[in-house]
């Protein structure tokens, strides 16, 4: 049997050694570049994730209704005002949304009326992400 | 007598980089995107610290209820250069539903000019009997606004 050292042999081994390193070349490549492609596809998505619109959509809706709701008489007047404006300024960014009241439970004491509760849906969706979400506000 | 495989393995190796510099070298730009990220990030944080109804000089809510020619909201814009870094430069635009045309119009509180690498953050949110542009003194009905805040970097000008 012929030892490595042997003429003819030496040759293959820097043939292999040289494909050897071409694949290793190769493989370090293909996770450095999935690496490049993970951190990319995780900036656009944090970019481009509405989640401060649907949070600030969730705080208008609650914090302005509960304080239209004081006066009985302008509530539905006003809550259908709030949500034409914000239907508009969310369409300004290709977003659609929404606050709808429904369910008013109202109670009269002492000839003053009040309102109890009422229901509210809040829509959101783009071309990503679709919310929707009812709410139930118990005043008093 | 190996120069032959030297050659061959040489020309082997080298290929192979080639091809995959070739490929690969086209996503370059991935330090912007964190850096993008981080910004708005930064933005956003500013702009709910200062969305809130406490009354303070230093809020939207008490800023966009006086806005006017003669009104300048410099504790507002302070505060927003405190919570920023350094190295940011930023713009604050008000966008509004006129109540008389029934259009959405603009006001733009500072007028700095945005750069290539701009990145906005913004914030919704609503005012009440006001005296200013967007809410006059007559007007018995709410206001919802959109904020947003163009920022870009200095160092990239």
């Amino acid at each position: 049997m012929e030892s490595l050292k042997d003429r003819g042999t030496e040759g293959q081994i820097i043939i292999t050694m040289a494909l050897m390193i071409s694949i290793l070349l190769a493989g370090l490549s293909y996770v450095y570049s999935q690496n490049l492609l993970a951190g990319t596809e995780t900036s656009i998505t944090q970019l481009n994730f509405p989640k401060n619109e649907i949070r600030d959509l969730r705080r208008i809706a609650i914090e302005e209704l509960t304080d239209y709701a004081s006066e009985p008489s302008s509530f539905l007047d006003r809550a259908k005002e709030l949500d034409r404006q914000i239907t508009t300024l969310y369409a300004l960014h290709g977003a659609y949304a929404s606050i709808d009241v429904f369910d008013i439970k109202r109670s009269v004491v002492g000839g003053q009326e009040s309102i109890t509760s009422f229901m509210v849906r809040i829509v959101f969706s783009n071309t990503e992400v679709e919310y929707e979400e009812t709410i139930s506000v118990q005043l008093t | 007598m190996m120069t032959l495989e030297g050659v061959i393995a040489a020309v082997l190796i080298l290929s192979v980089a080639y091809f995959l510099f070739q490929s690969t070298m086209i996503i370059s730009p991935v330090s912007d995107e964190v850096v993008y990220v981080q910004m708005r990030q930064y933005g956003q944080d500013a702009l709910t610290i200062i969305n809130s109804q406490t009354g303070a000089e230093d809020t939207l809510q008490y800023a966009l209820k006086r806005i006017n020619s003669t009104y300048t909201p410099y504790e507002l814009l302070n505060s927003l250069e405190k919570l920023l870094p350094d190295y940011t430069d930023f713009n604050l635009q008000v966008y509004y539903v006129n109540m008389t045309t029934n259009e959405i119009e603009v006001y733009n509180i500072t007028n700095r000019i945005p750069t290539s690498t701009t990145v906005t953050a913004s914030t919704y949110l609503v005012i009440r009997n006001g005296n200013s542009l967007m809410i006059p003194p007559s007007s018995s009905i709410q206001q919802a606004l959109r904020v947003p805040m163009p920022m870009s970097p200095y160092c990239w000008r």
